[in-house]
């Protein structure tokens, strides 16, 4: 902690301070899971705002045949829509959730989303578990701090979280909880999950 | 970087229209501009949206006036004028360049490998914040 330097131009607040240019402390989080498994649901159920949908940039991975015949990775910046919400904490500190775009293709590369977040959460339907293989595998790959949250719609777990993890091939260290997207307390510890999780890890 | 904003106004294509606005410019050196960056009007140059160009387009205004009072990221302009992102960092790297708007990118503290990361005590907040909720 002592060896932390900011790139900022103004000197470093404190903890939960606000900057000395009046400007809030931003800070995000990134809901990630397929099509319909509830981000959206699981971001409008803390944020202070209504949900807002914006386009942003992403980049559109397309395996493909080259003219030479060779194989080619072509990697194409698209923009695709997304929902987000904003949480003020105390300390001019304000929490912002981003939902990956809601798209059932896994394609894209969310870098844009995810540099400088703290973590992400991976919202799972284990009934359709497959769709969030690629989301467990992009936070794996990026050593971005992730945490696995299952979603029991009507508070009914279908799956053993032991199974899920296997199904899932997650390290040990990967927290991983049921959650009910719809709650905001749920959410909350979901949160608090991943932020200590994020800590831990973190190398500042 | 050449602003050349022709009067022309032919009749176009919604999905052309949001690259009207940037002039077609569609990277910029903001292009890393974080979505969570801070957009405040009123910078050195000018409190006042009137001062902007003529040539400014009417979400460049609204960009300056949305920010007036508040502060807001590039994701809530983004939402709120109706353009994707790559459009609103263009416009706002203008704008910036013009003293139209500061812009507040996020803090960052530097890991021992060099790799910029989230401060602890951003996180550490965060989860003394929601825990406390």
């Amino acid at each position: 902690m002592a060896s932390q330097r900011s790139e900022a131009r103004a000197p470093a607040p404190g903890p939960a301070q606000a900057a000395p240019t009046g400007a809030p402390v931003v800070a995000k989080v990134v809901v990630a899971g397929g099509f319909a498994v509830g981000k959206t649901t699981m971001i409008g159920s803390i944020s202070d705002i209504e949900p807002l949908r914006t386009e942003a940039a992403m980049t559109e991975h397309s395996d493909g045949i080259d003219d030479a015949g060779g194989v080619s990775a072509e990697k194409t910046a698209t923009t695709v829509a997304l929902d987000f919400g904003r949480l003020a904490l105390p300390g001019d500190l304000w929490l912002y959730l981003f939902g990956t775009p809601g798209q059932e293709r896994f394609s894209f590369m969310w870098d844009d989303l995810v540099q400088g977040a703290i973590g992400a959460v991976v919202l799972v339907d284990t009934t359709r578990l497959e769709h969030c293989f690629a989301a467990v595998d992009y936070f794996e790959q990026r050593a971005v701090p992730f945490v696995v949250a299952v979603n029991c719609f009507d508070g009914v777990a279908e799956h053993e979280l032991d199974d899920v993890a296997a199904a899932l091939g997650l390290g040990e260290d990967v927290p991983l909880m049921y959650v009910d997207a719809r709650l905001k307390d749920a959410t909350k510890d979901t949160l608090v999950r991943l932020v200590r999780h994020a800590l831990e890890l973190s190398p500042a | 970087m050449s602003g050349r904003a022709g009067p022309s106004r032919e009749p176009v294509a919604s999905s052309v229209r949001p690259y009207l606005v940037s002039r077609g410019r569609t990277s910029t050196g903001s292009a890393d501009l974080p979505l969570e960056t801070l957009v405040r009007s009123g910078g050195s140059a000018v409190e006042s949206v009137r001062a902007l160009p003529r040539t400014a387009t009417p979400e460049a205004r609204s960009m300056v006036d949305l920010t007036r009072d508040r502060y807001l990221t590039v994701a809530e302009l983004s939402a709120m004028v109706a353009l994707p992102v790559p459009v609103v960092r263009v416009v706002l790297d203008e704008l910036c360049g013009q003293g139209f708007v500061r812009l507040h990118p996020p803090e960052r503290a530097v890991a021992a490998d060099g790799r910029r990361v989230v401060p602890r005590s951003v996180m550490q907040g965060v989860l003394d914040g929601i825990a406390a909720l």
